[in-house]
């Protein structure tokens, strides 16, 4: 978790981002922002995201607990 | 890093040009200093009086924390131009007093001055000046070299331009520190070493020169592939390429009314705004060219992903060719999503050179293809609403922004969308090259695109099939074009 926001924080001036922070509407992230978070998602956290998975994880917690399940499975 | 010696004697260290910045260079020493496409021309003006010399603080200080607002640019032996970031502005803000002209007279003023050439080597790149124009408007209009700025990084600069303005007199609070321009061009420039340029060489290999052959839709109703295919019937790419890019420009204006309804629907099924503004200038394009499924053009995308990139300045701009195919049963929400997808993916591989994905593209093209022929009649850029603060309080009811044509035109056709900042509604400015002559059909193509929004808008279950039916191009448009309308 800490480090998915850590990387978030690289496309978000926001105060106060936690688990619950949606992409789109509270954190305000584009498709080309969650697009570019994809790439340091993989080069950073070693897991290889699609686009789609943006819309089946809409919060940063829900996105951090896949990660997870994805980073267990390898 | 290159070190440079200036004629003061002073050292700094310079940097070779981003592949953005490249592209731009040749391109203005290919059209000559007669077309100056590396002007942009802008103003941001409210009805109302403000404080002129906080205002020129405002502007002086928003220059030094901006980096490519002091961007220089310096002859290199090895390669050609490099660039480096000043620590002194020289800059004025200048006054500009036009209010006793009409509009259309202060406009081609404005014109005039946004069209002068900007010596590559200056030692002030960029222009900018407080303006009083007609009916009680006054506000900021730049010239900006467009090798240190897009229209991205303008905004950016001009949103702090007015965070600063509000600070001083309103005391609001003192607006986020830009980023600096350097970090971001290092990466740019690592960029064609990286692990990353061969994933996305790969991904374009693989969309480009080994998938099926593209078709060519016209924006024109007499389509030039079709005239091209008398002489060569299995082309389905088009030589559109005049020699000159002399260029004009129109405006056309959706309603707000309207606008605020195409963007509920996107709201209330999901969807991107900018996949949707696709999907409507795609089915233009299918409609102008026999309700053609396979469709393709140019998306110009900003590349500002990260905090750094999007404060920090610079030209970021690439031209990525987008192609869908869409069959007519989709309906409007399937194909939105479909188009969405494609530019997703377009995203994660946008950093490509433009050159480098024509030369792809290329690969795979017949013999007889010209370096510029093309599948692409069009470039489109979608701009997002970014919020200006409001100096006049008035809620941007009395704001004009205002983009002046610089008279030259890379692309046949140059449609760029954004929101007006006064109500938020679209504005289609559609800049074209001159010759041939696409006013006529530009004003039909854009009535097809509006009718694909709005008929989305009230009915998203729609099929593109029951769309294409309904914004058809008729005998009377046709015959209209050539001035036999009945």
């Amino acid at each position: 978790m800490e480090k998915l926001i850590e990387l978030v924080e690289n496309y978000v001036e926001a105060e106060d981002i936690s688990a619950s922070s949606s992409f789109k509407g509270d954190l305000g992230m584009s498709s080309f922002d969650t697009m570019c978070l994809i790439t340091d998602i993989g080069v950073e956290m070693g897991v290889k995201l699609k686009p789609t998975d943006f819309v089946a994880h809409k919060t940063v917690g829900e996105m951090a607990d896949y990660i997870a399940s994805l980073a267990a499975v390898k | 890093m290159i070190e440079k010696t200036l004629a003061n004697g002073k050292k700094v260290t310079a940097y070779p040009l981003s592949i953005p910045q490249q592209l731009m260079f040749y391109m203005a020493i290919q059209y000559g200093s007669g077309y100056p496409i590396n002007n942009i021309g802008s103003g941001y003006y409210w009805k109302g009086d403000f404080d002129e010399a906080v205002m020129r603080d405002s502007i002086i200080e928003a220059v030094m924390r901006c980096d490519t607002m002091r961007l220089r640019f310096l002859p290199d032996d090895t390669y050609k131009v490099v660039q480096y970031v000043s620590e002194e502005s020289e800059l004025t803000v200048e006054s500009l007093d036009l209010s006793e002209l009409t509009w259309e007279e202060a406009e081609a003023r404005l014109t005039e001055i946004s069209r002068g050439e900007i010596p590559m080597f200056a030692c002030e790149l960029h222009k900018l000046a407080l303006v009083k124009l007609p009916d009680g408007y006054k506000g900021i209009f730049m010239k900006l070299q467009h090798l240190a700025m897009d229209v991205y990084a303008l905004k950016v600069f001009l949103k702090d331009i007015l965070e600063l303005y509000l600070h001083k007199t309103k005391g609001t609070p003192y607006p986020k520190p830009m980023k600096p321009y350097i970090p971001v061009l290092l990466k740019e420039l690592q960029y064609t070493d990286s692990e990353q340029h061969k994933t996305d060489r790969q991904f374009w290999f693989d969309s480009l020169a080994k998938t099926s052959e593209p078709v060519f839709t016209d924006f024109m109703l007499d389509s030039r592939l079709k005239k091209q295919q008398l002489e060569h019937p299995e082309h389905r790419f088009a030589d559109i390429h005049s020699g000159s890019p002399e260029a004009g420009i129109i405006k056309f204006s959706m309603t707000s009314e309207e606008t605020k309804r195409v963007l509920k629907a996107c709201e209330d099924k999901g969807l991107s705004v900018a996949a949707t503004v696709s999907f409507a200038m795609r089915t233009a394009l299918s409609a102008f060219n026999d309700n053609q499924q396979d469709v393709s053009f140019k998306m110009i995308v900003n590349r500002r992903g990260s905090i750094a990139e999007k404060k920090s300045g610079g030209l970021r701009l690439n031209y990525l060719p987008l192609r869908t195919v869409i069959s007519p049963e989709k309906t409007f929400s399937q194909a939105v999503t479909a188009v969405s997808e494609a530019q997703n993916e377009m995203y994660l591989h946008c950093s490509l050179s433009f050159m480098e994905m024509l030369l792809l593209r290329h690969e795979s093209m017949p013999a007889d293809a010209k370096a510029d022929s093309t599948y692409d009649s069009l470039g489109l850029s979608y701009q997002p609403l970014m919020p200006l603060p409001s100096i006049n309080g008035d809620d941007y009811k009395n704001v004009k922004s205002v983009w002046y044509n610089n008279g030259a035109c890379m692309l046949p056709l140059y449609v760029t969308v954004m929101h007006r900042a006064e109500d938020n509604g679209f504005d289609f400015v559609f800049e074209h090259r001159k010759d041939p002559d696409p006013v006529y059909d530009l004003n039909i193509f854009y009535k097809k695109v509006h009718d694909t929004l709005v008929l989305c808008a009230d009915n998203p279950q729609i099929t593109v099939g029951e769309i294409l039916e309904k914004i058809a191009v008729t005998e009377k448009e046709r015959k209209g074009k050539n001035g036999k309308a009945d």
